[in-house]
């Protein structure tokens, strides 16, 4: 069931908001003990909201498309009287005194928050496997990792505990969560969500976005988060975002990399590629290849950055060594090395590879790519055989993903098919800045065509 | 060659040996990528920083 088809059961009175949420929170007591999705759980405050938004829709108040929807977030959104742990040992009893800025959208939405999601500490890493929290277990495999770092995000959503949870992305960890999981996952444009209220990780490279069911339900979560915050400097003003997506891509002009993207995958993952863009091509799009301008490069740079952005960011409480899990303190201790002029460097390289991207995509609208080379990991797997090439698990499951941080622009991944024991594939879709819109209509093309 | 030993006493960094020895290379790989991709930077004003995200996509 997704957003739209629970709505449509709510607005016929065929269900109640309380009934809705009931059943998700029955979902997630038979199953987060397995799962391990949530740090915690809101019921006494998600009942109160679900009748009170039941009462307003027999009054004739209706909240829009989320009215009485459940949903639950990262825990790194600030939530009112809730405590916010970041998933991290050094906030376990942090409880902050107002919301983040998407916690409040969403509530004024109409949407019923069930809980606070487990996330790899810190938000630093992308396994999930929470030293303070406990392991956050893959649904289509429990034996494997759902990714990150907003795993709790993609289980809760590949699960169907709740229609919606948001994530946060900094190098890939609303994507390669639902990759792994098998859900969709939004990262928007820098400055079109607020991130006022969550813990920062990246300051330049922090995004805030959703993982659902369906291309349409992001679509429809995007609609209710997105547009400028006075909180949040970053935001772009007039970057509101309306409308469900077209069905019509003819004439769209989908990129598919000549270099660096398909090459060193899993053989299935680039099987499966090949049939989106197949798809892609029946349904009316024009395919070129193209190369991408130093994604290595790219990614590089996206690393420099963030181990400095980190570090900054965790200054203040770097001296309490032992309340850190091995790679998360690994992490900080190599941003206390970036110089002063890497990071100026990185920067201005920055700048630079944006342009070299903004020319591309001058010959294309979308560039399609894999979301992750690979499918879901073993838990505690720390490096991965990909396509005969050994590899760090951390870094292969971000190289596609992370570059398009420092670059800011929107990606979407969607499930596409499954590998040879199952396990879900995700396609990655990278639009042109401010156009979620555009990668939004082609990744709902291509759901329906899957269907 | 990088050597964070030295950098960490030269600092009074407190990070164990083993822990600079386990990061040692990965920050000496990146070092030796970034001069790589240094070749992306034109001289001149071209090259100035922009830290607004926003800003660089509204361009």
């Amino acid at each position: 069931m997704t957003i739209r088809d629970a709505g449509r059961l709510l607005r016929e009175r065929k269900i109640s908001c309380t009934e809705l949420l009931d059943e998700s929170l029955r979902s997630i007591e038979t199953q987060n003990s397995n799962l391990n999705a949530f740090i915690t759980i809101t019921a006494y405050e998600a009942r109160l909201q679900a009748k009170l938004l039941d009462q307003e829709l027999a009054e004739g108040k209706d909240r829009g498309p989320l009215h009485g929807i459940p949903i639950a977030v990262k825990d790194l959104f600030y939530t009112a009287g809730i405590r916010t742990t970041n998933g991290s040992a050094l906030f376990r009893d942090f409880v902050p005194d107002y919301d983040a800025t998407v916690v409040r959208k969403l509530d004024y939405a109409g949407a019923v928050c069930v809980g606070k999601l487990n996330q790899h500490e810190l938000a630093y890493g992308i396994t999930s496997n929470n030293p303070h929290f406990g392991t956050v277990r893959n649904p289509r495999d429990t034996a494997r990792i759902p990714g990150g770092s907003s795993g709790g995000s993609g289980v809760a959503v590949a699960a169907e505990m709740v229609f919606m949870a948001m994530g946060s992305d900094t190098g890939g960890s609303i994507r390669i969560p639902a990759s792994f999981c098998g859900t969709v996952g939004l990262k928007p444009t820098f400055g079109r969500v607020s991130r006022h209220g969550c813990f920062p990780l990246g300051l330049t490279l922090d995004h805030m976005g959703p993982l659902t069911r369906t291309v349409e339900d992001a679509a429809i979560t995007l609609e209710a988060i997105a547009g400028h915050d006075p909180k949040d400097e970053t935001t772009a003003s007039d970057r509101t975002f309306q409308g469900q997506p077209q069905r019509d891509i003819t004439g769209l002009r989908v990129g598919v990399p000549a270099n660096y993207y398909l090459s060193n995958a899993d053989p299935a993952v680039r099987r499966s590629i090949e049939t989106a863009i197949e798809s892609a091509r029946r349904a009316g799009a024009a395919i070129l290849d193209v190369h991408v301008p130093d994604p290595t490069g790219l990614n590089t740079i996206a690393r420099l950055l963030l181990l400095a952005e980190a570090t900054a960011v965790m200054e203040p409480h770097l001296g309490r060594r032992s309340e850190y899990g091995q790679d998360v303190l690994a992490l900080l201790d190599s941003g206390r090395f970036v110089t002063a002029s890497d990071y100026i460097n990185a920067q201005r390289v920055r700048r630079r590879m944006q342009t070299e991207w903004n020319e591309m995509f001058r010959k294309i609208d979308v560039l399609f790519t894999p979301t992750t080379p690979i499918t879901a990991p073993k838990i505690g797997e720390a490096t991965i055989n990909v396509d005969g090439v050994e590899e760090d698990t951390r870094l292969a499951s971000t190289r596609l993903v992370r570059g398009i941080n420092p670059l800011g622009l929107p990606a979407i991944s969607i499930p596409w098919g499954t590998d040879q024991i199952g396990l879900p594939i995700g396609l990655q879709i990278i639009g042109r800045a401010w156009e979620e819109r555009t990668i939004i209509n082609i990744a709902a093309v291509l759901e329906a065509a899957r269907i | 060659m990088l050597d964070l030993k030295v950098i960490a006493a030269g600092r009074g960094l407190d990070i164990p040996s083993e822990q600079l020895e386990r990061i040692n290379p990965v920050m000496q790989k990146l070092q030796d990528e970034l001069q790589r991709v240094l070749h992306h930077l034109p001289e001149g004003p071209a090259s100035a920083i922009a830290f607004q995200a926003r800003e660089e996509n509204e361009a």
